[in-house]
């Protein structure tokens, strides 16, 4: 099967605003300044494999201000109770909240897949700098880069 | 009333536990499908609704559901599917399979209360 970046992209895009919508009714922009060493130097980076040929990897990563905030609001408790541990678990929970609405829009697309398990990356695994041109698919890596107000996200969509 | 949250996001699980606690409900924890089995083995006869992700490693939920649904001892256990996927095909699935009701990540946690109050009868 070959790798239609334009659907996938497309979908991750519209599978991003709709779980920051519905978990804290904040609104996901595109930017098109990528992630930077600064942004990569605090936050939290998790990865989940999707089974389907070619292999599909998302790899996500949130600004920790953020994930304190999602945390938060997800357990209802003040910013000042979420422990460190709490933002690479909130990481882990939206990529798999991500892929999951990924697979509902894709599978109407024609395109099916199984959702792996998120795992913790603790560090951005690219180059420092090779996030800073706009949002592409180029040599199979989908780049969307975006923000919740002045708040980083990032993903990357990387086919086998 | 007691409550058993399977998932192997410990953020989901503290989520569910802090709905018990307004509940005033005990709340049993498991990461898997396998340790909600060990957990059911011990604690069946007062487990009032099961709380069972879809996606998770070592026994995912579907597979836990059966296992819980063919067995005597936990089959008039309601369970509540709780997955990030909300394609019509899993949701019969999930029914056919047993599971009372199927809700769908992301949710807030009104969103969830509400689904658990009405899972056990307390609306």
């Amino acid at each position: 099967m070959s790798f239609a970046g334009d659907l996938w992209k497309a979908s991750a895009i519209e599978a991003m605003r709709d779980v920051f919508d519905r978990l804290v009714f904040r609104d996901y922009e595109e930017v098109a300044a990528g992630w930077t060493e600064s942004d990569a130097s605090k936050a939290s980076v998790v990865r989940m494999q999707l089974r389907v040929d070619p292999v599909v990897t998302l790899v996500f990563a949130i600004g920790d201000e953020l994930a304190r905030d999602l945390s938060a609001a997800i357990l209802g408790m003040d910013d000042s109770e979420v422990q460190p541990e709490d933002l690479q678990d909130t990481a882990s929970e939206l990529l798999n909240m991500i892929g999951g609405e990924m697979k509902t829009a894709l599978f109407e697309k024609g395109i099916e897949f199984d959702l792996g398990i998120p795992d913790m990356l603790g560090v951005w695994p690219f180059a420092a700098g090779d996030g800073e041109s706009s949002q592409d698919v180029v040599d199979g890596q989908v780049r969307i880069s975006g923000r919740l107000g002045e708040e980083p996200v990032e993903l990357r969509i990387l086919v086998a | 009333m007691k409550i058993l949250t399977v998932d192997d996001s410990k953020l989901i699980r503290r989520l569910v536990k802090s709905i018990a606690d307004s509940l005033d409900c005990e709340c049993l924890e498991a990461e898997n499908g396998q340790e909600a089995l060990e957990v059911l083995e011990k604690e069946a006869a007062s487990v009032d609704l099961v709380l069972l992700d879809w996606n998770m490693p070592v026994m995912d939920g579907m597979s836990c559901l059966k296992a819980i649904k063919a067995d005597d001892r936990f089959s008039e256990i309601p369970v509540m599917m709780v997955s990030t996927e909300s394609q019509a095909g899993r949701m019969v699935q999930a029914v056919r399979e047993g599971a009372a009701s199927y809700v769908t990540k992301p949710f807030t946690r009104e969103d969830l209360a509400q689904k658990i109050i009405e899972a056990l009868g307390l609306a």
